[in-house]
């Protein structure tokens, strides 16, 4: 029972209990974070 | 020849089957993404359908009834990560969760064994609802902090979507429907399914994890018109 593969392979799963966000999406979050300015 | 070769497949909906876990945020999301793509396939032509099943995947068989500990404690212990990084990785399915409008309730949430509430589902689709209870079920883990690994709880719940919660608790502790998770799941062997969720198109397409629902509404479009052509594949 062979499936042909379509969408986008990164696409976020939970495999073997484990849930996590791929890698992708976590740069986003980091590179989404604003720099803190003082003063 | 029979007759059935002569009938043609292209009004009829497009069946997807769809493997999940109730304790798999990635399977909500991916579920409202899916709603929201096969949405926007409907929706682009006449006679257009998507006709849904859903199967049982059991992400991890080994959790108690009674998880002690939070999320983040089970991800941490499952991964060998620091529970910091773990509570990291909660934080932005949370986020993710909240931007497809599901309030994520980790504070609270009963991690629990998922075995008896995918019997649960299955006693619904025997009633004609199955849709509601995996709904129903995913709310009640997600958002509401529900136990759903215990029969009382499953009767509940499925009497708030008009189960018979006698017939379903008698399903449930005599453990009539284990075998139709089984079969689910030696199925998701059979395809090679590794994570969920995972959507099985029309029997012979893949589609793995909580994509986005325009690339949803992509794949189908792509099977729809080439599903009357027998010999012809569609390409990711």
């Amino acid at each position: 029972m062979k499936l042909v593969q379509l969408g986008d392979a990164d696409a976020a799963a939970c495999v073997d209990g484990v849930c996590e966000v791929p890698s992708a999406q976590l740069d986003d979050a980091v590179d989404s974070e604003q720099p803190v300015t003082e003063g | 020849m029979p007759v059935a070769a002569f009938m043609s497949s292209a009004n009829q909906p497009i069946k997807v089957d769809i493997w999940s876990d109730i304790a798999c945020p990635w399977c909500y999301i991916g579920k409202r993404k899916f709603e929201a793509g096969s949405g926007l396939f409907a929706g682009a032509g006449e006679g257009r359908g998507v006709e849904i099943e859903y199967h049982s995947f059991e992400l991890s068989p080994d959790t108690p009834v009674d998880f002690e500990g939070n999320e983040a404690a089970f991800l941490a212990s499952h991964k060998g990560i620091p529970e910091a990084q773990a509570q990291q990785m909660i934080d932005r399915v949370t986020e993710i969760a909240a931007s497809v409008g599901l309030a994520y309730d980790y504070d609270n949430l009963k991690h629990t064994n998922t075995v008896l509430a995918h019997e649960a589902i299955h006693f619904a689709k025997a009633h004609g609802k199955q849709l509601e209870m995996t709904e129903r079920l995913l709310s009640a883990y997600f958002l509401e902090a529900r136990h759903v690994g215990k029969v009382d709880e499953l009767a509940a719940l499925g009497a708030e979507i008009g189960l018979d919660p006698v017939a379903l608790t008698a399903a449930l502790e005599s453990h009539e429907f284990l075998d139709a998770v089984r079969r689910d799941q030696q199925t998701a062997v059979e395809y090679g399914i590794q994570g969920v969720p995972f959507f099985v198109i029309d029997g012979k397409y893949g589609v793995s994890g909580a994509q986005e629902a325009q690339s949803f509404a992509r794949v189908l479009e792509q099977v729809w018109s080439v599903r009357d052509t027998a010999d012809e594949e569609v390409s990711a």
